[in-house]
């Protein structure tokens, strides 16, 4: 693909031709494999700036669009620019490619470091990673009893002390007044 | 509702002047009264006066305020107890159940209460067999909750169980001040009264507290534990703790499984654990070892099954219990 082509096809994706002009680039377009696999990543690269790959099902896209790009000398080493609007144009699409790496991998990194934490995360991605059914009690940190941690646990430990309390001689002594272990509140928990 | 209660509370306010009659009448010789003697009339008072009050609950350096009541109408006996501090936890309990409310946790749990009469009056004849495991002795006396009180103190004899010193109101024998010692006579809880009214009791019908959110952990009622003994028991216990005997065996509905819960209670007569079996196999078992204020427990598989030891008593006890189960060999 020659440099216009390129060009051309760099203001195609960005929208920034002519309503006339559209049906002929895109009749060139299709003509070549290899041109329509440079739209399809030029999209890609578009929808990661904008957060948008929902449609993305492969997590090591970053390094497989950084390995396209590294084979991609004409966007990562543009040549001297000839006509002054297109050599405009030419630069910020160079810049565009070149930031859009930097936003890939910040788009993916978060997610795959610390899936299900970004609203805007793409769904297929987080959904491929987590465990569904993984429940976590994080926020029932303050348990009354000693080294215990697990919500569930300790429940059955109070049903288990509160029936052994019923049946124990000491609350002869002292009537319901054993009770008081299990009324009393954390501290950690109010 | 229906003017029922009005009865009842009539019915109640009569109890109430006939045993502040009888119990606050001066006692007569109390000085020379034995330690069993005042160990007695403190049973008598616990189970048999109307009452209530706000104690001070001292435990793992954590200070909280309660509520408790004690109503006594004719056969029927309830009793609330509640915590004053942080969230309104509280526990209900008459003779068929023992409900417990526990907001926080979203929780009411009502338990159905099993038949024990004779286990439970067990203690005022059985005093003179603590003398194996404990001495008693009076240690004067003291001003709790502005009322004259006399210091009884119950020491155990080895490190095996914990330590008892009561205060006690020199004119109902009502516990103003109790002080729970560990085997190594360190205070592990301390429970005093800081108001306390005999002869009156008011604890509200627990439909009065419908504000909380409530779900219920029933026993199913089909299920009846009339004869606690009928099951004859898989577990061997072996080399119990010195005074420790099993006390009563039976099987509980597990609300949240199929199979019942074993349980064996073992006590010294005073001191006592409970130890649960469970067949089956949780997600999430307790497992190791944990302490909440004087309850010590254990949790751990033991052939195969899921076993939880818990009790008010040092944590070696809790260990010699469950290092001595076996499940029983059949050889038929």
């Amino acid at each position: 693909m020659t440099e216009q082509e390129l060009e051309r096809l760099s203001a195609l994706v960005d929208d920034e031709i002519s309503e006339d002009e559209i049906p002929g680039e895109i009749n060139k377009l299709t003509k070549k494999q290899a041109n329509l696999d440079l739209w399809s990543r030029y999209h890609l690269i578009g929808d990661a700036m904008r957060s948008e790959l929902g449609q993305l099902h492969n997590t090591d896209m970053a390094s497989v669009i950084s390995q396209r790009l590294e084979n991609e000398p004409v966007v990562l080493a543009p040549q001297p620019l000839k006509r002054a609007v297109p050599a405009r144009k030419h630069a910020i699409t160079g810049l565009a490619v070149a930031a859009s790496l930097t936003a890939v991998a910040v788009v993916l990194a978060p997610q795959m470091i610390n899936p299900g934490s970004s609203e805007s995360s793409p769904q297929t991605i987080v959904s491929n990673q987590l465990p569904e059914n993984k429940t976590v009690y994080v926020v029932q940190d303050g348990t009354r009893w000693e080294l215990l941690k697990k919500p569930k646990v300790e429940s059955r430990l109070n049903a288990y002390l509160v029936n052994h309390q019923d049946l124990s001689p000491s609350s002869n002594i002292k009537g319901i007044m054993p009770f008081a272990t299990f009324v009393s509140y954390d501290e950690n928990k109010q | 509702m229906s003017p029922a209660p009005v009865n009842r509370t009539y019915k109640q306010i009569c109890l109430v002047l006939c045993l502040s009659v009888a119990f606050c009448q001066p006692v007569i010789g109390s000085d020379n009264l034995s330690p069993k003697d005042w160990l007695e009339r403190m049973m008598e008072a616990v189970q048999k006066l109307n009452y209530q009050g706000t104690f001070i609950y001292l435990h793992d350096n954590q200070l909280e305020t309660m509520k408790i009541a004690h109503a006594v109408d004719g056969d029927r006996v309830r009793e609330s107890l509640m915590s004053l501090n942080g969230t309104p936890r509280e526990v209900i309990r008459d003779a068929e159940s023992v409900t417990c409310v526990l907001p926080d946790s979203q929780e009411v749990s009502v338990d159905k209460r099993t038949p024990s009469d004779k286990f439970l009056n067990i203690l005022p004849k059985d005093l003179a067999q603590l003398e194996d495991h404990y001495s008693f002795q009076n240690m004067g006396k003291a001003r709790i909750a502005n009322r004259q009180a006399q210091i009884v103190v119950i020491m155990p004899n080895d490190r095996l169980r914990y330590g008892y010193r009561f205060s006690l109101d020199t004119e109902s024998g009502f516990p103003l001040k109790s002080d729970l010692m560990d085997e190594q006579g360190e205070l592990v809880e301390q429970t005093m009264f800081t108001n306390l009214q005999i002869g009156i009791a008011e604890i509200s019908e627990l439909h009065h507290r419908e504000s909380l959110f409530t779900y219920r952990l029933k026993n199913n009622p089909g299920v009846a534990i009339d004869n606690p003994q009928v099951n004859p028991s898989q577990w061997d216990f072996m080399r119990l703790p010195n005074g420790f005997r099993l006390s009563m065996q039976h099987q509980l509905p597990d609300p949240l499984g199929s199979d019942p819960i074993e349980q064996y209670v073992f006590s010294d007569g005073l001191s006592s654990l409970s130890v649960f079996i469970e067949a089956e196999t949780r997600e999430e078992a307790f497992s190791g070892v944990s302490r909440l204020g004087a309850i010590n427990a254990w949790g751990g598989q033991v052939d195969g099954y899921q076993v939880t030891a818990v009790g008010e008593v040092p944590a070696a006890t809790i260990l010699g219990v469950v290092q001595g189960m076996q499940l029983k060999q059949i050889n038929d």
